[in-house]
Order: structure tokens, then sequence, then C-alpha cells
């Protein structure tokens, strides 16, 4: 017989792990309006000015500690020309893309510009609480015209797509999150793959063929053809090319043009054309 | 048995550093679970009932924002909670070292259980890759911040009711 306090102990252990099992079955079965699902949102838009206070904080601290290292008028002009160089290389992928369009579609009769469209900008207040997975917290929400499944940007590429909104938070799945899947296109060969996430922040591009020409250095950006994201938009740089002999496909590392540990602000796109059918399957 | 209000704002503070603050503090792309080690520590000074009540609460606080898998964490940190609380008061008093130990061995016991659940409901997650960026090395993490996180709450703790002091 165990004395009354160790059973006692015992008792509350299985009354809440069978607790945590209940809120795990519920969570996977109901549906985006459910009981669970409805709290987080709730959750998320009462600790969301506290997040907000503490980042302003920590972000201030950040950059306090920049200041001392770099000076801040080294910081302002490492910004300024970061912001060229993105501007540039968004501007040289633009051309490449248009060059390789140009050459492939000349037969064709007319071709459509591209679309630009309305964003909002959001600071980042929050960032996923465990390694397992990859999303980060906005300050913007439905409030502010943000709505499930839209495109996030920043001016080097492509962030993720918003999977969970807030009135004034709203939760972003970024792509390297493992679940995460862009449709992609190497941009010097045109062949289509998906890129998804992986555990350790990194990405890799799946289903280019074994005797694809891909290699290091290659430039890959969203295909459009899952219908979440705009076609064009930088995702990143393939690092790391293998294939073993019994593969089917090519296995392709590819690193992020965003660097997600510094990230503060993005463009949350508000106006791009879902495609529902396709939506889902992309993102996940 | 003891899970205070005090208790409760702690997990919410380490919550709240662990969306903000924790992310910056990458190493390697190894991130710290502050939630955890606060749990652990908490189960050291008061028992089984106490460490798994908190990991129940810490854990569903940590669901709330993620984007699957809700219940997860409080499951993982229920468990882990409860056997950090076994060793309750033992051998904490000799030296700073055996709570690093013990919480590495406690970040390996929770993400070990993590993973074991992910994968028992069908997610494919490469086990090798899983150990090397996320397991061990947050383990490591997690001990390394039991230097900072178990004096500070034996301190706050001392204020409440005796509990032995590290050397």
């Amino acid at each position: 017989m165990y004395p009354p306090r160790k059973r006692l102990n015992q008792i509350i252990l299985v009354v809440l792990i069978l607790l945590s099992i209940a809120i795990i079955t519920l969570h996977h079965k109901e549906g985006e309006e459910g009981f669970l699902h409805r709290t987080q949102g709730f959750v998320t838009n009462l600790i969301s000015p506290l997040q907000s206070g503490v980042s302003r904080v920590v972000n201030s601290f950040r950059h306090g500690w920049g200041y001392i290292f770099e000076l801040g008028q080294l910081r302002e002009e490492n910004r300024q020309l970061r912001r060229e160089v993105a501007e540039f290389r968004r501007e040289l992928i633009s051309l490449r893309g248009m060059e390789r369009e140009n050459r492939r579609l000349r037969k064709l009769v007319g071709f459509k510009e591209k679309l630009e469209y309305r964003t909002i900008p959001a600071h980042v207040i929050g960032k996923s609480p465990t390694e397992w997975q990859s999303t980060i917290i906005f300050d913007r929400g439905s409030a502010d015209g943000v709505a499930k499944d839209m495109p996030v940007v920043v001016e080097e590429g492509l962030v993720g797509r918003v999977i969970e909104v807030a009135s004034h938070a709203t939760q972003v799945q970024l792509i390297t999150d493992r679940k995460s899947g862009v449709a992609a296109q190497i941009l010097r060969t045109g062949e289509t793959g998906v890129v998804e996430g992986q555990i350790g922040g990194e990405l890799g591009l799946q289903f280019i063929p074994k005797d694809s020409s891909v290699k290091k250095g290659d430039i890959i950006i969203t295909s459009g053809l899952g219908g979440v994201f705009p076609k064009g938009v930088p995702i990143g740089k393939v690092v790391e090319v293998k294939g073993r002999t019994h593969d089917l496909y090519k296995r392709i590392k590819v690193k992020s043009v965003v660097d997600f540990s510094r990230l503060e602000e993005v463009l949350i796109i508000t106006d791009f054309p879902l495609t529902p059918p396709f939506a889902s399957s992309e993102g996940r | 048995m003891r899970f205070t209000i005090f208790g409760f704002f702690v997990l919410l503070l380490s919550f709240i550093l662990q969306t903000t603050l924790v992310p910056h503090l990458k190493i390697f792309g190894a991130q710290p679970d502050l939630i955890l080690v606060v749990v652990a520590v908490y189960a050291f000074i008061h028992g089984s009932a106490g460490g798994s009540i908190g990991g129940f609460f810490g854990g569903l606080l940590q669901d709330m924002v993620l984007i699957r898998n809700m219940g997860f964490n409080a499951l993982c940190k229920t468990i882990v909670g409860y056997l950090a609380g076994l060793v309750e008061r033992t051998v904490f008093a000799e030296s700073i070292l055996l709570p690093m130990v013990a919480i590495f061995i406690a970040s390996l016991i929770h993400e070990t259980i993590y993973l074991s659940f992910s994968i028992f409901l069908g997610e494919a997650i490469s086990l090798d890759l899983s150990l090397w960026r996320i397991v061990i090395p947050s383990a490591i993490y997690n001990a390394i911040l039991a230097l900072l996180i178990y004096p500070l709450l034996c301190r706050i703790s001392i204020y409440e009711e005796g509990v032995p002091r590290f050397k």
C-alpha cells in the first residue's frame, strides 16, 4: 500500500495525462471554429500586448548591443546596402526570369505582366516556443484585414503563410517548418518541385528528377503552381546536390534567402487570389 | 503538494520570454526550453504533484501558440514534472552540478516523449536529424540554463519554506 501522498501524486498524474490526451484528440478532431482553436486565438490575443512589449525591449537591447559593436552609422549604412543588394538581386532574378520566359514563350501570343499586390506591414512579436515547429507571431490580425493562407514576404524573398488569425495577432507558418511545402521552380532550368521545411531550419527541394542539371548556386523561386504563393518570389539558393543510384529524385538542400533569426518586419500580401482546391495541398 | 499562484506567474513569465527573448539566444541553431527548465526545477523543490501540475499548465501555455499537436507539450511536461519531482530534495543540496545533470536527463526524456508521440501519430520525422539538431543540443542548453534558474528559484523558495541550499 502506497503512502497517501504518493498515491495522491499518482492520481494527479493520471488525471493530467488523461486531460492532455483529451485535448490532443479534441484538437485533432474539431474544426477551425472549434472550442480549442478559438481558445488559442483568444490566448494569442491576450498575450500579444505582453509579447509586443517584451519584444520591443528585447529588440532595443539587441540594437543597443549592435550599436556598441558596429557603431550607429555603420549599422544604418549596412541596412541601406542590404536593401540595395536585395533590390539588385530581385531585379537580377526578375531579368533572368524574363529572359528565360521570353525564350520559351516567344511563339505564344502575349503574356501577362506580373501582378503587383497590396501588402500590410507587420512586426514580429513572438516566435515558436519549441524547435519542433517554425512559426512567428505578428502584430496584425483580422481587424487589419489579415486572413488565413495569405502569403508573407520580405524584400529578400518568401517568409511563409498565415495559418492562424486572431483579431490583433497573426501566426505565420515559416517555409522552414517541417510541415510546410512550397511549389517551387529552379530559375535556370525551369524545372518545378516542392520546397519543404526540415528539422533544424533547413530547406529541401523535392521531386527534381535524377537527370536534372541543377547545381550548387542555382536560385529557387516560387512557381505559383500551388495557388498559395505568387509566382517568382525568391525562396533560396541551392547549397548541396546529392543523388544515389537507386533514387528517383535528386536530394537538394536549399538555403533560404531570408535570415529568419533576424526577421523583424514583414509584408503580408492581402489581395493574392488563392485557389482553394490547391491551397491546402501546397501549404499543407 | 504545491502549485502556487507564484508558480503560475513564473510559468507565464517564462512563456513570454520563451516566445520573445529565447529565440534570439540560439547557439548553433539550438534553442533552450525555458519552461521545461522552470517546471523541472519547480518539481525538484516542490515534488511530483507540483511538478506535474506546473508541467501541465506550462505545456498548455506553450501549446496555445503552436499550430498543431495542441496538448503534446502539456502531456510531455506533465510526465517530466512528475518524474523530476520524484527526486525532490534528495541530492540537490550537494552541488549545482547535480541539478544540471538532472535537467539534462529531464530534457532528453521530454524530447523523447515528444518525438515518440509525433511518430505514433504518423508524422514522418528523421530520427537522426532530430537527435543531433534538437534533442541533444537543447538538453545541453537546458542544463546550462539550470545554472541560472535553479539558484534563482531556490532562493525565492527559501522565503516560502526551508529548502536546501546549493553550494
